[in-house]
Parts: structure tokens; sequence; C-alpha cells
């Protein structure tokens, strides 16, 4: 069930008006059974793989606790081993086959391993990795073990976040099941209002640029350089507006019941690093692999050399985890790449700017800032869209030959352009002058009426309604 | 303040931005709709003139391969019979048969030519999302609500908004109402003519790569052939001469399953079908395409005079 479904509106309003009306010990049940029915939307069996992780995890953080000593430690890489598991069958099996296929044929052996006829479940390395957050931080005695099995198996499956997160901790999200929320109205308005945001991100802008970007990138060995410029801003757009627009929602839907989700996007294209970027973009992510991965691997407290080497490791695993294919591992090593050459060379820049008067000039600087990390991140995006690596490689190539004529779809670079255009002008004011989740927080009564009533009318006058998925639910 | 408080007052508020909402809808929506049936050239225009206004004897049906191979001004020197070219880009069959059921609600004409590439007759989501073409037309024509209503089950519901028949048109109103429009897209009775010459080269390795099942689904779409029964019978009881035409193609996409299906429906309801795929007047003629898919001026000019030839026998 899309967010962007009548479908999802009439769930919506139904389970959130139940769980109000329902006396709060009973409420997490509804959560969990419309939670079920919102995932088997999508393809019913695979709520088995869901349910086994669930099982597994919730004994094991069992286990874990009432278990000593270096026991501990085998329970967690059991429960490590399943959760693992089940993203190597369903997610890499297929690619690890093929690269060993051509690895083989390149040495004069046949691969005879079968390839899976399997569709990836959808959010699978989402719940995945939430799952596996709590084990850990049970594990680490920073979470007590939920002995309430459908409360457990409602944090893995909370529905707003259950496909594409945020990827919530055990300590931010279980004790909110406990909690009775009322109906407070500023909270249920607030939540609602980011609810329209989103989907105005995800309508209006995702959807409308996908359709030029598609198009280029799907024929991409037929567009110039210009137009395959174009199409990759258009990307860095889209991306974005696709993926916050769907955290929007969630944190929106949550937030309607009582619920606070982590923030997981913070305008990343104001970031003046790639290092910023990394904490604005995919919050939940980033975090995830700098608590359970990073400082697992020692994090900064190394040899230089080995701290280089762990933010590139980060960096190109976190690519992999977005898909089984090298154009993400490619797209993951790039950032990799970036945080390290920015370290290494952090010293002679300063002496540029200073060389060129940048540093005195702080508000230009800025501006440079902005605009050369939003340039390294369509870089990158290049490989992350691309359908091949190969693809990515003449997709560069032919952007910095800057050839021939830009392919002019009108309506849909007319509308895009709008669309981007409106969204800057919301993010400059929450960037610069008021830091609200919201795209417009008016006192005057009726002037915020007419703000959401303008957005929602927007939606219906410019929004795409034949879109599809969002970006993130492959992953 | 109390939760009793809290529900009263979020449903205050939510019936003013309800009826906020609404007001805007209705304003805005009467407004879009004045200027689109105002527009005074562009694809819009020709379809509300090809829906609302055309008392042209010989109509042409199809999709751009109609728009750009028939030419009307040819037909009519043949034929002595005024045209019009109602063809649309990118909406095929379903399209065509909500203005055929349009039209012939209107007046009888006489002739109906409808171009049929026969593997348009399975399924594709596409052909659906396209019926959104037809959404400014769902209120003021009754006839073409089922067809409309084919794009999804929640379909009519959406159209209580008066702003949602124009989604995405907005851009396209607006310029379809300056007068800069009429050269901007010059029509001929409908006929969009192309001029470029296509490169062979591109298209033959193109060529190789293309099949009907990567382009098409396995299946046939039942709804699509319904269609085409039904506007046979149409044509059957208003005792208009119909006719299917496969005009000219360059890479021809052949399919057993969708040619039995349509050989089929000819023979029931014995409709004339003009096969014109493998005429060799256009076969490895890339000079008379402009892509692979379709004609260009000169290409379609000849093939008029050659289905004219054919329409007066």
């Amino acid at each position: 069930m899309l967010f962007n479904s009548i479908n999802f509106a009439f769930f919506f309003v139904i389970v959130t008006t139940l769980y109000f009306i329902l006396p709060h010990k009973y409420r997490w049940m509804l959560l969990l059974s419309g939670s079920c029915y919102f995932y088997m939307a999508f393809i019913p069996v695979y709520i088995l793989i869901l349910g086994f992780t669930i099982i597994v995890d919730y004994f094991a953080g069992i286990l874990l606790e009432d278990t000593e000593g270096k026991h501990r430690k085998y329970w967690l890489i059991a429960s490590l081993i399943a959760n693992i598991g089940v993203l190597a069958v369903f997610k890499y099996y297929n690619f690890l086959n093929e690269n060993l296929s051509v690895l083989l044929n390149s040495i004069g052996y046949q691969n005879h391993t079968p390839h899976l006829g399997i569709l990836l479940p959808i959010g699978l390395s989402f719940h995945t990795f939430q799952a596996m957050s709590y084990t850990i931080e049970v594990y680490r005695g920073k979470q007590k073990a939920e002995r309430n099995f459908g409360i457990y198996a409602l944090y893995v499956m909370f529905y707003p976040q259950l496909v594409a997160g945020p990827i919530e901790r055990p300590q931010n999200l279980i004790h909110q099941f406990y909690e009775k929320h009322y109906f407070e109205y500023a909270r249920v308005v607030e939540g609602l209002k980011l609810m329209v945001w989103g989907l105005f991100m995800k309508l209006v802008i995702a959807d409308r640029l996908a359709i030029y970007v598609n198009s280029v990138y799907n024929n991409a060995g037929e567009h110039s350089g210009k137009t395959l410029a174009l199409a990759t801003v258009f990307f860095a757009f889209q991306i974005y507006c696709d993926f916050a627009g769907y955290s929007n929602i969630a944190i929106g839907a949550a937030k309607v019941m009582g619920f606070k989700l982590m923030t997981n996007f913070n305008r990343p294209y104001f970031s003046r690093s790639i290092s910023e970027f990394w904490k604005r973009w995919h919050i939940s992510l980033s975090t995830w692999f700098k608590d359970y991965l990073y400082i697992s691997l020692g994090g900064n407290r190394v040899s230089i050399p080995r701290w280089y080497l762990n933010l590139f490791l980060v960096f190109t695993i976190s690519g992999l985890w977005h898909g089984a294919n090298w154009t993400y591992i490619i797209w993951g090593a790039i950032n990799g790449f970036y945080l390290v050459f920015a370290i290494v060379t952090e010293k002679p820049r300063k002496q540029l700017n200073h060389l060129i008067h940048l540093d005195r000039l702080p508000k230009i600087h800025r501006v440079v800032q902005i605009l050369t990390t939003f340039v390294l991140a369509c870089f990158a995006w290049i490989f992350f869209r691309a359908n091949t690596v190969q693809d990515a490689w003449n997709i560069t190539l032919h952007i910095l030959q800057m050839k021939g004529s830009l392919y002019i779809d009108n309506a849909t670079i007319g509308y895009g352009l709008i669309a981007i255009f409106l969204l800057i002008v919301v993010e400059i004011r929450r960037e610069f002058y008021q830091h609200s989740p919201l795209p417009v927080n008016s006192h005057h009564w009726i002037a915020e009426h007419l703000s959401y009533v303008t957005l929602v009318v927007l939606i219906i006058v410019l929004g795409v309604f034949d879109g599809g998925q969002f970006i993130y639910f492959q992953f | 303040m109390l939760k009793g408080n809290y529900y009263k007052r979020f449903l205050v508020n939510l019936l003013v931005f309800l009826g906020l909402l609404f007001a805007f809808d209705r304003a805005l929506g009467f407004i879009l709709q004045q200027l689109y049936f105002r527009q005074v050239a562009g694809e819009y225009y020709r379809a509300t003139y090809s829906i609302d206004s055309t008392n042209a004897e010989i109509l042409i049906f199809g999709s751009s391969r109609a728009s750009h191979h028939y030419v009307p001004e040819v037909l009519e020197e043949n034929l002595h019979l005024s045209t019009y070219n109602t063809g649309r880009d990118g909406n095929y069959l379903l399209y065509n048969y909500a203005v055929i059921k349009a039209v012939t609600e209107r007046y009888i004409p006489k002739m109906i030519i409808l171009d049929l590439n026969p593997v348009a007759l399975f399924y594709r989501k596409d052909d659906y999302d396209r019926l959104s073409t037809l959404l400014p037309y769902y209120g003021s024509h009754p006839e073409i609500r089922t067809i409309v209503g084919l794009r999804s089950k929640y379909e009519r519901f959406k159209l209580y908004s008066s702003l949602y028949p124009y989604n995405s048109l907005s851009l396209s109103i607006l310029v379809g109402n300056l007068e800069i429009s009429k050269r901007l897209y010059v029509s001929e009775e409908g006929y969009l003519p192309f001029y470029k010459k296509m490169d062979p080269i591109s298209i033959s390795s193109k060529q190789t790569k293309d099949n009907p099942e990567e382009i098409y689904s396995d299946s046939i779409d039942s709804y699509k052939i319904a269609a085409l029964q039904d506007i046979a019978e149409i044509c059957l009881k208003k005792k208009i001469p119909l006719v299917f035409v496969f005009s000219p193609i360059y890479a021809k996409l052949n399919n057993e399953l969708a040619n039995n299906k349509l050989n089929t429906i000819l023979k029931t309801y014995n409709v004339k079908y003009l096969d014109f795929s493998e005429d060799t007047t256009f076969v490895n003629h890339p000079q008379y395409f402009q892509d692979e898919s379709h004609m260009n001026d000169d290409g379609a000019r000849i093939f008029s005079k050659k289905l004219a030839g054919y329409l007066i026998h």
C-alpha cells in the first residue's frame, strides 16, 4: 500500500480513528494488525520472512538479557547471522552468484549455482536494520529486552516506518507503545501538515522530475551531455523529494497518533561539505552505520590510515545496503572517497581560501561550499541512478563534453522547474529563517488554513498521480 | 484544554479547511474549464474540436500514427468528402473508442477510418493512464464515463474535484489560449505533418532489439477487444462504413495472437481491413519516414493518395 494512494488515505483515516477510540491497552493490537495488513497489501507471503526475523530477534533479545558471560555474544551473533542471512538470500544471493559466474568464466570455469527467481521483499533492508539495532542495543545493555511479543513485533512492523524508515532505535520507539497518547490538537494538525508537505514533495516534485529523468537515463546513449546534466540535477531533487517526502508522510502519520519518529532529512542540499551532507541526508541510516559499524571498527580512534579505511569501508557498505548492484557500491565508495579526500586536503583548502580571500567573504564562501557539495553529490548520483556502471561512465563523459542539444519536454521541464523553485523557497525559509519541519508556519489562523489549502490545490493541479512507488521501497 | 474540546476544535477547523478547499477547487476548476475550452490551437483544442465541433464526412481515428499519416486535404481532393483527422499522439484504442462514442452521439459521419496496429491490442498500463486526456469531457459527455472509469476504481470519486480533470494541464491550457499557439501547433484539419527524414542506420540497430513481447505485456487486453467490438457495433447500428487501416510502418512488430483476434472481429462484423504494413512502396524506403513508427509528410501524402484510391473502389 503506497502512501500516495487512495487506499492508504482510507487505511490511515480508519486506523487513526480507531486508535483514538480504543482504550489504551488495545491500541498496540490495532497498530500491529493494521501494520500486518499494510505490509501484506504488497506481497502477502513475504510477511513470513518478517515473521521469521521478528521471532528470532525477540527470543535473541530475551536470551541476551537472561544470559551472562561470553554466551551473550553467541546469541547476538546468532541473531545477526539470521538477519544478515535473510538479506543475503533475498537481496544479495543473485548478485553474488552473477559475479561469481563472471569471475569463474574469466578463469575458464562454469558456475552451475542456480539463479533464484524471487522478488525482493519491500523494505527488507529497513526493517532488518531496525531489528538488528534492537539486538545490538540489548547486547550493549542500553535497551531492556522486550518481553511482550506483540510490542516487539510492532517495533519492527510499525506501519509508518516499516518499508522505508526512518530506521528507528529501540530506545526511541518501544517505550512509546506503552505511553498513552491523547488526541492533542496541535500535534495532530502538525502531523497532518507534514503529511501534506510529504505528498507535495512526492507527487509534485519527485514524480514530475522522474518523467524526465527516466526517459533520459533509460536511454542514456541517445542523449546529449546537456540533457544528461539536466537529468542528473533533476534526479538530485527527485530522489531527495521522493525519500524526504516519504519520511515526512511517515513521521507525520506517526505524529498524528502521538509517536515521535526520528528526523531523517535536514535540508541536505544546504550542506557545506559532504561530511555535513551525510549528517543531513538519511540521518537514520547514517547514524545506524556510525553507531553500529563505524564505531565498532574503531571510528577515528585508530591510526590515520585505518581511520581513512574505516570511512571508506562504511560508505562502500552503505552503498551495498542500497542495492545489489555495482552502481550502488561505487556510489558509496565515491562518497567514502569524498570524505577521506576532504580530511586529507583540509589544510591546503584552507590555505587556498585564504589566498583568494574567500575566508573574508563568509556569505560567498558559504554559497561556493554549498554549490560545490551539490555538484559532488550530483556526480555520485549519476552512479546511483544509472542502470549499469558502463552507463554511468558514459553519462559522466558526455556531461563533461557538454555537446549536443537539450532534449526539451516542455511540460515536464516547465512543471519541474516550478516545483523545484517552490521547494527552494520553502527550504531557504526553513534553513535561514524559521527552523521548523513544516513548509508554512503562520500564527494567523486564516493564513495558516489558506496556505495549506493552496498546497493541496497545487498537489491536485500539478501532481503526478500515475507516478508509482517510492524509490527507497526497493531497498 | 480538555480532550473533548480538542476533538471539537479539530472538527471545526477541519470543516473550515474542507470548505475553503471546496471553494478554491470550484473557483479555480471553473476558471481552468473556461480556459480549457477556449483554446485556439494545440492538442487539447484538437480533442475538443473532434469531440464537440467537427462535422466532417470522413473521420480518422488513431494515435500518432493517425495524426501524422492521414492528410485530410489529399483525401478530400480524391474522395470529395470533407475529412478531419482526430488522431492523437500517445492515445490509442480506448481513447479512440471514447471519441467515436462521443462523436456518433452528436452526428453520423459518412465514414470512420480507424488506424490500428494489431499489437496495440495487448494490455499496456500506459493506455489506461493516458485516458486522463478525456477527464475534461467527463462532465459533459456521459457516454464516455465508463471508459474514463477504467483508469482506476476511484476515478469517479476523484472527479468530484473540479480541478482534477485539469491536472498537469495548466501550462498547456495557458499556451493554448495564446494566439501564438496557432503558429506553434500547425495542423491541417487535424493532420500534423512531420518533415524530417529518418536515419536508417540508427533504426536498424534498434529494430533488432525490439520485439512485441518486450514492449507489450503477454496478454491481449479484453477491454480493448470489447472496445473494438463496440466500435464495430456502433457503426453497424448507425450504418457508418467502418474501415480499419494498418498504415505503413518501418519497423513492424508481428504478433499472431493479436492478428487472430483482429481477424475474428473483422469477420464477425464484416469490417474492411486495409493492411499497408508490408506495402512495397514504403517498406525499406526510409525517405518516407520520420522514425521507425511514423511517416513524414512525403510518405503521408503518398499513403493518403493510395488510401483514397482503395476507398474509392
